[in-house]
């Protein structure tokens, strides 16, 4: 069960992306609930401190309060960390990016054209639905990257492999659309990450699950994407 | 007569010569300072074998007081220093070989003579180097041209230099009657001189270079920001303009509203009013928030890049929420990056059918993340193949700028890089965190 919260300043407006929300989850039989919509930041705060089950959340940014829709969001990301947030908004002073970078915003709605807007939610709910059965269904295990109080999460499905940068400090994780070069050291991966990962060459530590094919011969090793990686003789038992 | 009085007087010439080839005017009181520091230096002079090494120890003591005095104009005090010595010598060797032309023979041993001809040198050695000191004036010390590069003046400072410990070393070797072991230590010394002039050389002609660079960078800083200046001023002149259609339509609006014509006032918000939207949102693209960078140098390439990109027909995104003071790493360095980055964002955008460029800078209590974005072709991109030298989807290009890019990431610690391919969107990603000093 997921339970929505709407939070917006304009009665009129809160009250159309109430409607949008309360058909679709009524028509597509989504197991969700609208458990508050409200002009109050705070009363809103109240009800997530109260809530138990993770929520989406509707939010204008322009509050006209003393907390805007920015704050408010940072503030529910503490309360209820796997929640989905949605902004609602009229203007774009602030793009999605700086949203997304953030709370991790699911989405942004612009509700200049309230039509499109009603779509934009309904899709919203969906994909909200998705990411929630995904997550509760099957527990990934992740790699986290942690840089200042920025966290990186990858999965490991989705990891090829390590490899040494030309930088002692450095270190390049290879995933299958990302890259990643952040600060570390091989040996501090190594004991971080489970027995899937091998390391197959001095500079190169590599996710078992993800190779395509050895060449012993030649001592390559072909990964799910086509990338390569080395691999040292002393190593080839392991793999 | 006593070694250290015989000495007095040709130095108080030399110091007149020196005093008035100076390249600054010189009182009374810093001439005093002048000769008596000379004749401190010229204190050892009958005690040494070679009169030559207490000379060099003479001029060795100008050049200091030209280095500790009248700073802005080091490196000429110095060369006047050499040439009001040799200016000196040269007028001694003239007035002398005038002497020897007079008819008749200077009495030495009458004072009275003695005096008028001392104080006969005096003032000719004053009038002939006043003359040439103004006439140097000038010519050379103008600071106009070449004149004005002090590493000119370095230069000569130190050719003069070489010049004279090849003089004194010579006329010292030869009254050596060298040994071997004694050539050998000339030698020595000679050549130890000569790698020192040479490594003082290099150092100045590697911060004259690094001098160019940084006013080269600053240049190319200042004409991007009248171009940024330029852009907000059109921004600002479109907004006002629309300011007074707003009151035109807000007039007509009223006008139909007056008569009661709803059809009308249908029919002229939908033809007028609502195009204004776009009105507003297009050429909006925030150009201002960069105004929130205050490291000059970024802000300037940063405009430069999204002005350029704006004019290409690209959707340009800027934002840049918080004031941003510093960016941890060196900024040449980050300019650098950012310009290959942008570079890239824009031409892969420009292939697409809707292209799109976003640049966001954030800053974070201990860490500054920069992301930027572009609307991508698909075309079958192998991300690591990316980053290598020599790798481009353009013709014609070598592929150096992202390798390049990379080798500059990979020399910081503190520097967090991510490029990802996703739904179409190209995205370069920075973290860069305060460094722990």
């Amino acid at each position: 069960m997921l339970h929505i919260f709407v939070c917006e300043d304009d009665a009129v407006q809160r009250k159309t992306v109430v409607r949008t929300i309360y058909n679709t989850v009524l028509i597509e039989g989504l197991d969700m609930r609208l458990v508050l919509d409200t002009a109050d930041p705070c009363e809103l705060l109240e009800a997530v401190r109260a809530s138990r089950e993770t929520g989406i959340y509707f939010l204008d940014i322009d509050l006209k309060c003393d907390m805007n829709g920015m704050k408010l969001a940072q503030q529910i990301r503490k309360l209820d960390p796997r929640c989905f947030i949605i902004f609602i908004t009229a203007h774009s002073e602030l793009s999605y990016m700086t949203f997304q970078y953030r709370v991790e915003a699911m989405d942004f709605i612009l509700k200049d054209n309230p039509a499109e807007a009603g779509v934009k939610i309904r899709e919203c709910l969906f994909h909200a639905w998705e990411r929630h059965t995904l997550q509760t269904n099957k527990v990934h295990k992740t790699y986290t990257i942690e840089i200042g109080e920025r966290k990186i999460s990858v999965d490991y499905q989705d990891i090829l492999f390590f490899e040494t940068s030309g930088n002692v400090h450095k270190v390049v994780l290879h995933a299958k659309d990302r890259q990643i070069e952040f600060p570390g050291t091989m040996k501090e991966l190594e004991s971080a990450l489970d027995d899937g990962f091998v390391r197959c060459h001095r500079s190169f530590l590599v996710n078992r699950n993800n190779i395509k094919e050895v060449d012993t011969k030649n001592r390559i090793i072909y990964l799910v994407n086509g990338e390569t990686c080395l691999m040292s003789t002393r190593m080839r038992k392991e793999i | 007569m006593n070694p250290y009085l015989s000495l007095l007087f040709p130095f108080f010439l030399v110091a007149i010569t020196i005093r008035n080839v100076w390249p600054q005017k010189m009182g009374l009181k810093a001439f005093a300072a002048l000769y008596a520091l000379m004749v401190c230096a010229a204190l050892p002079i009958p005690l040494l074998t070679f009169k030559q090494y207490g000379l060099f120890c003479v001029l060795l003591a100008v050049c200091l007081y030209g280095l500790i005095t009248d700073r802005d104009t080091r490196p000429e005090n110095i060369c006047m220093t050499f040439f009001g010595l040799v200016f000196a010598i040269i007028l001694d060797n003239v007035s002398s070989g005038l002497r020897s032309l007079l008819p008749f023979e200077i009495p030495g041993e009458n004072p009275y003579a003695a005096f008028c001809d001392a104080a006969l040198r005096v003032i000719l050695t004053y009038a002939v180097t006043l003359l040439c000191g103004k006439a140097i004036r000038r010519k050379l010390l103008n600071r106009k041209g070449l004149w004005q590069i002090q590493q000119v003046w370095y230069l000569i400072d130190v050719a003069l230099l070489l010049l004279f410990i090849l003089y004194f070393l010579h006329t010292g070797v030869r009254a050596d009657m060298v040994s071997a072991a004694g050539l050998i230590y000339y030698n020595a010394v000679f050549f130890a001189g000569y790698l020192l002039v040479a490594v003082f050389l290099a150092l100045m002609m590697q911060r004259a270079r690094h001098e160019k660079m940084r006013t080269e960078t600053r240049q190319r800083a200042f004409q991007d920001l009248q171009e940024y200046t330029r852009s907000l001023e059109a921004m600002y002149d479109g907004l006002r303009s629309f300011k007074h259609d707003y009151i035109n339509i807000l007039s007509s609006l009223s006008g139909y509203i007056e008569n009661g014509d709803m059809e009308k006032l249908r029919g002229f918000f939908e033809e007028k009013i609502l195009p204004t939207k776009n009105l507003i949102t297009q050429g909006d693209y925030k150009l201002n928030q960069l105004g929130n960078i205050a490291v000059l140098e970024i802000k300037s390439l940063l405009s430069a890049k999204m002005i350029y990109a704006h004019e290409m027909g690209i959707d340009v995104t800027i934002d840049i929420p918080d004031h941003i003071t510093c960016f941890f790493v060196d900024t040449v360095d980050l300019a650098r990056i950012l310009g290959i980055f942008l570079d890239n964002a824009v031409e892969a955008a420009l292939e697409t059918a809707h292209p799109e460029v976003g640049l966001n800078i954030i800053r974070n209590p201990d860490t500054v993340a920069v992301v930027i974005s572009n609307s991508l072709q698909d075309s079958g991109l192998a991300l690591h193949k990316l980053n290598r030298q020599g790798f481009t989807t353009k013709a014609g290009h070598q592929g150096i700028g992202l390798a390049n890019a990379q080798r500059l990431i990979r020399s910081y610690e503190n520097i967090l890089w991510e490029t990802t391919v996703q739904d179409g969107c190209f995205t370069q990603y920075m973290e860069i965190v305060r460094g722990k000093e």
